[in-house]
């Protein structure tokens, strides 16, 4: 589909927000140099010092070089609150400008590709992903420049040692790099089996207690139980498994490292015997040889935690790929409210052909119900009013103007959507009704409160208005959402509203009071309703029956009742009088 | 609570949106190390292969040494002890410059190795230039 | 300090109380780590013999003593790690096992009414996260710190073994340095508390916005919510500019200075001071900068398990909260006999936000083997009746009983064993249909299956579907018709082989078309069994025997 992400290509992608900063990374940049030039030199000073203490008991000069190595570790202590200062605002403002693109792209996106996966991703996407790119930038590309510098130096500083001692270290090292390649890498493919396990787990542990009073009454209890164990189980046998393997990998790894060290220790000891080398210079191979296996060890695990960020990074570029909701220019306004719908034709990936040719006109302040088998195109075509979905062809016009030679601004604020799954924002019940309009005074507020059947339950509660709401406050029923939602549009006061009725389950008696409520709230307004249940057919001027894309049946909803045989099996009528 | 906010604001613009100070920081690091370094003063030794017997030590087919301190290093096994020796003269002649030691030192007799400074350097040098120290 | 020992001892008591039959794994695993550590003591020795005697004297033979050591040591810590990670594995999961069952237990122990109003996220947490809190507990704050405790002794011993003078100098640095770390902990913590609160609530404001992109496009919210994401971002960044000053100097700074510092300026200038009055050999300094090492890192180990107990008590506190409730057993219920009637008594019920009475003074009496049609206007209360009957409900007044036992006595899993629903909303798992029925009856077998799926009239649709039985249903699987979800249910309720059958009849069910489930329900079912239906049709209420009429309140 995309293109694929390599190294180098993420790197591309990335440089056009490091390039906004670039002042920043080049000082951050420099600042990890130097220090990564101190870290060589402070052991080559120390090395001196020993050498001047205990052979040529020489006071003096061992003094005047500590002071320098201490100046050298005041110095890069306090290096690195520049460093970090650098790195506290490029990880912000960075950050922050990959976070603005992708958060305004996906407000922008088209509703085809806003599936309710996306929706769960997403928010990783915001808040993981691009914080990634920052460490990408941060630790596979400049903490690797520098590991790779450092290498050679401590490479290059052996073999002018020692020439013998150089190549054996380089030997040593290259061997070491491969072999603790392919462990980490073992390492990072292990525990695959348990992440699934558990986030089959997950899945399931999440439905059980969304359901704990369903299992009750179902008496399935032990049932319950039993999988419980079973599954925990599962978890604990792959983890075990993979835990194992990761140790027997790690231990190889010590082991190679083990080697390395004895290998460096028997060529010390041979080169000190030799009578070359003196203890100072020793102590610099042995930590050298020491640095130089640790950078080793570092460019493995950054390999492995590069590819990880390559693939988020990937996520955030396939994402900026996706097309922008298409609009026109000219901006729409209702006077009379009147629909037509003429030779729409429409489909998806899954469904080639959902709406064949379909043509409609819904007259002003008419109120039409759309029914028909679910997956019959009566959602999306509502939802097209909106903008959310375009024709392949054929035309929408609003009181004769074409709906997508408008900007989707005028056309969302001249028509109304009331959904199934209503949303309720995260704030008060006043900031999330006056959603529907920002200007809106007291009076009209509580005014739509009352059409909507909601003000009896704000009156009960003990913030009334001011309760807060959403995922951090008071959980409102099934039916108060939908009250919630048509309070809303209430205030809103467009000139069409769709609404797309929820099919779970209100007990009858709040569906009945809703009913009401919408009765009121769709006077004298063109209204379309999405219908599943009979009642709010009947509230209808009209009813369209849609089938196999097309309208095979129209009319007035108690002719539908008693003529249609479509109709009544759509409803499972059979006797009248209830 | 306001000189908070200004050593704040101070920091942000300083510190963090404008890379003076580092600059000024860092450049002044290294001009100080290079100056301390280069002020510092390390003893060049070379060592020649000797006889040390009763209080002086006899360096063979050599003809020119300039010693530049007083103090020269005997040893066997360099790991395992060196002594330090304080020389009173030189003398030249025949290919063997000796090493009249003062008076009241312990000495070894026997072949030694002895080192002597010949050259000073500085510290930056031999941090950065003299890293086979092996000879 | 002693607060925390307290505390651990706490926990390890209350684990314990689950530990039975594996506590001799908890000694095992105390004696492998004293043994490793006592290696791991040892080990520096190998490298004062390399200094001191193969380098400095040049006692070659003595190299192969050291490498042999190495390897010795080496593989000594293979079989070591090997056997430690199987008992922890054991014991600790084992452990957690138990202490999970009993938490699922809890679930399952709470009044009805509760259900409604309990956070998803808070059960899963309980579950899940805060048992794992427990496992890292285990693993951590136990045996570890414990053997980390003992390393610091043993380090001090040997430190002022090597040389009273450095190790005098040594000790000043360590409560210096921890007690730098305390207090910039503290403070870093308040500032990193701030910065999850808010990060918290951005998170869940951004899953909100992020779901709701219907809403959003619809009412033109979008510059409202990127407004609202920025005024959560620029606290988020504020608190990250803070909190990244502290964590500097704590994670980089002062490590720094203890190891540049301390351990090589400070141990070598004190030492070659030493080495040069000859009261010390270099190869002695050299070790003790290795012992030093391990000091420090003991102390740390130790220190940042009481940081991270501190950190992870609330999480704690909650489990042990959650598992003392789980201790305290709930009454046993009466179990009803076989008589299986139901029978309500002067029994009037409104809900709890309301005065409206949906029921009042009503009686209803219903013996095994009746079949009773319940009727009445929409919205006058059918459902409630039904969940007043299965207990989901308390009445406000009056009795409600089964097989004359009152549902406030009643041993209720019983209960809910003998009676089973077709409702308009049913519970179907996200799981195959074989799967599904199980839930109905453990491990049926297929003949079992098959009979009951051809009751419910459901089996020549399964036979129609590629993988039958085991065709996958729900979110991620094949999707259902109402009415074939409902005769899925009925096909579980006749595996369960319940006593009393409630269905309630659609209305609103679009693709039901002429099915006529109840119909079918009833014809199948034996006669000993109770049948209550919520009948909307005439052809259902004449297959009953009774019909009962729920009054309409005014």
């Amino acid at each position: 589909m995309n293109v694929r992400l390599t190294y180098f290509s993420a790197v591309r992608f990335l440089s056009r927000y490091i390039k906004k900063y670039k002042k920043h990374f080049i000082t951050f940049y420099i600042g990890w140099l130097i220090d990564s030039l101190l870290v060589v030199v402070m052991p080559v000073l120390l090395g001196i010092m020993i050498d001047e203490i205990v052979y040529y008991q020489n006071l003096e000069v061992f003094l005047k070089c500590a002071l320098v190595l201490f100046s050298c570790i005041v110095f890069s202590g306090i290096l690195y609150f520049f460093i970090y200062a650098q790195h506290g605002y490029l990880m912000n403002m960075f950050v922050f400008s990959i976070r603005k693109d992708v958060f305004i792209h996906y407000q922008k996106c088209d509703a085809r590709f806003l599936s309710s996966a996306m929706s769960g991703e997403m928010v990783s996407v915001l808040q993981s992903y691009c914080e990634e790119c920052m460490h990408f930038v941060i630790r596979n590309i400049i903490h690797f420049s520098n590991g790779i510098l450092l290498l050679c130096i401590y490479t290059i500083y052996l073999l002018l040692v020692d020439w013998r001692i150089g190549l054996i270290a380089l030997g040593a090292a290259i061997v070491s790099t491969i072999i603790n390649m392919r462990l980490e890498g073992k390492i990072r493919g292990l525990g695959t089996e348990e992440r699934e396990c558990y986030g089959e787990y997950i899945g399931w542990i999440y439905e059980i207690i969304t359901a704990l009073s369903n299992i009750r009454m179902l008496g399935a209890q032990k049932r319950v139980e039993e999988l419980f164990e079973k599954k925990q189980k599962a978890i604990f046998g792959a983890g075990r498994k993979s835990e194992f393997a990761k140790l027997k990998a790690e231990n190889a790894i010590a082991f190679v490292n083990l080697v390395v060290k004895l290998v460096m220790y028997v060529l010390a000891a041979w080169l000190a015997i030799k009578g070359n080398v003196t203890l100072g210079v020793l102590i610099v191979i042995f930590e050298f040889f020491d640095k130089l296996s640790y950078q080793i060890k570092g460019i493995s695990l950054r390999y492995f935690d590069a590819q990880t960020r390559i693939s988020y990074i990937q996520k955030i570029y396939d994402f900026l790929q996706l097309p922008v909701e298409q609009e026109g220019n000219g901006e729409l306004l209702i006077k009379r409210g009147e629909i037509q719908f003429d030779k729409i034709t429409m489909g998806y990936e899954e469904t080639p052909v959902l709406l064949k040719e379909l043509s409609l006109i819904i007259k002003s302040g008419e109120r039409v119900a759309l029914v028909g088998k679910s997956g019959c195109g009566k959602s999306t075509l509502a939802h097209m009013l909106i903008g959310f979905f375009r024709p392949q062809s054929g035309v929408i016009r609003i009181d004769g103007q074409n709906l997508s030679e408008c900007n989707l601004r005028s056309v969302r604020q001249e028509i109304g959507l009331v959904q199934q799954d209503v949303c309720v924002f995260d704030g008060t019940i006043r900031q999330n009704i006056l959603l529907g309009n920002k200007y809106a005074k007291e009076k009209e507020l509580i005014e739509a409160c009352k059409a909507a059947g909601l003000w009896e339950v704000i009156e009960a509660l003990p913030d009334g208005l001011d309760t807060m709401i959403g995922s951090q406050g008071q959980g409102l029923s099934g039916g108060q959402k939908q009250r919630l939602a048509i309070a809303r549009i209430y205030l809103n006061n467009p000139r069409i509203i769709i609404f797309d009725e929820a099919t779970s389950s209100l007990d009858m008696e709040t569906e009945q009071v809703i009913h009401r409520e919408l009765d009121k709230v769709l006077r004298n307004k063109t209204a379309i309703i999405i219908a599943h249940r009979q009642s709010s057919v009947m509230l209808c001027d009209r009813v369209v029956l849609l089938e196999d894309g097309k309208i095979v049946e129209s009319g007035k909803p108690y002719e539908m009742i008693r003529t249609s045989v479509r109709f009544q099996k759509l409803f499972a009528i059979e006797e009248a009088g209830i | 609570m306001m000189n908070r906010k200004k050593i704040t604001a101070g920091y942000l613009k300083y510190v963090v949106k404008s890379p003076i100070v580092f600059y000024i920081y860092v450049i002044t690091f290294l001009l100080l190390f290079l100056l301390m370094t280069n002020a510092i003063s390390v003893d060049r030794r070379t060592s020649y292969s000797a006889i040390a017997d009763k209080g002086q030590v006899q360096i063979v087919n050599e003809t020119e040494l300039e010693l530049l301190d007083k103090r020269i290093y005997v040893y066997t096994e360099k790991n395992q002890e060196v002594l330090t020796l304080l020389v009173s003269s030189i003398e030249f002649g025949d290919g063997i410059i000796s090493f009249i030691l003062e008076q009241d030192q312990d000495i070894l007799s026997g072949i030694v190795t002895v080192e002597a400074v010949t050259e000073r350097s500085t510290l930056f040098h031999k941090i950065f230039s003299e890293v086979s120290r092996t000879r | 300090m002693s607060s925390r020992i307290g505390y651990r001892y706490k926990i390890v008591k209350c684990l314990l109380g689950y530990a039975a039959g594996v506590k001799r794994y908890w000694i095992t695993l105390f004696i492998v780590s004293a043994v490793m550590l006592g290696l791991e003591l040892a080990a520096p020795i190998l490298y004062k013999i390399l200094i001191n005697e193969v380098i400095l004297r040049g006692e070659l033979y003595k190299l192969t003593t050291v490498i042999i050591g190495y390897l010795l040591i080496y593989f000594s810590n293979v079989l070591a790690n090997n056997i430690m990670l199987y008992v922890r594995y054991t014991l600790y999961n084992t452990v957690l096992l138990r202490i999970r069952q009993k938490i699922l237990t809890t679930f399952f122990e709470r009044p009805f009414s509760e259900y409604e109003k309990l956070s998803i996220g808070e059960l899963k947490m309980n579950i899940d996260d805060d048992t794992e809190q427990i496992k890292d507990f285990a693993n951590v704050q136990t045996v570890d710190y414990l053997i980390a405790f003992i390393k610091v002794l043993g380090c001090i011993a040997i430190l002022f073994f090597i040389n009273k003078v450095i190790a005098l100098l040594a000790f000043i640095t360590i409560p210096l340095t921890f007690i730098m770390d305390r207090v910039l902990s503290a403070r870093e913590k308040k500032v990193q508390d701030a910065m999850r609160d808010n990060r918290q609530q951005m998170l869940s404001w951004l899953h909100e916005s992020v779901t709701g992109w219907k809403e959003i496009k619809a009412l033109n919210l979008a510059k409202y919510e990127q407004r609202r994401y920025y005024q959560y971002l620029h606290k988020d960044m504020h608190a990250f500019a803070n909190w990244i000053n502290y964590w500097t100097t704590r994670v980089l700074v002062v490590p720094k200075i203890k190891n540049e510092f301390f351990l090589q300026f400070g141990l070598y200038l004190v030492g070659g001071v030493l080495i040069v009055n000859r009261k010390l050999t270099i190869g002695d300094l050299l070790v003790f900068a290795v012992y030093y090492s391990l000091l420090f890192s003991a102390v740390q180990t130790v220190s940042k398990a009481d940081a991270d107990l501190h950190t992870k008590r609330p999480y704690i506190d909650r489990l042990l909260f959650n598992l003392q409730i789980a201790e305290n057993v709930p009454k046993q219920g009466i179990i009803p006999d076989e008589s299986n009637s139901i029978a309500l008594s002067n029994v009037s019920f409104s809900y709890p936000d309301t005065d409206k009475l949906i029921l009042k003074d009503f009686n209803l009496s219903i013996n095994k083997g009746e079949r009773i049609a319940i009727v009445g206007k929409s919205g006058s209360g059918k459902t409630t009746l039904l969940k007043l009957i299965t207990g989901m409900l308390d009445p406000t007044s009056g009795k409600v009983m089964f097989s004359g036992i009152d549902l406030k006595n009643i041993d209720m899993q019983v209960m809910h064993e003998r009676i089973g629903f077709v409702m308009q909303e049913n519970i179907l798992f996200n799981t195959s249909i074989r799967e599904n029925l199980f839930y109905g009856k453990n491990n049926a077998c297929e003949n079992e299956l098959i009979e009951a799926c051809k009751s419910a009239g459901i089996w020549k649709f399964i036979i129609s579907l590629p993988e039958g039985l085991n065709t996958i249903i729900g979110e991620k699987g094949v999707k259902l018709s109402g009415g074939q979800r409902q005769r899925i249910v009925l096909a579980r309720l006749f595996l369960q082989d319940v006593a009393v059958y409630i269905l309630d009849e659609a209305t609103s069910a679009l693709d039901q078309f002429s099915e006529n489930i109840v119909q079918d329900a009833i014809n199948n079912i034996a006669k000993d069994k109770t049948i209550i239906v919520v009948a909307h049709r005439k052809s259902s209420i004449k297959l009953c025997d009774r019909v009962v009429h729920i009054p309409e309140i005014n």
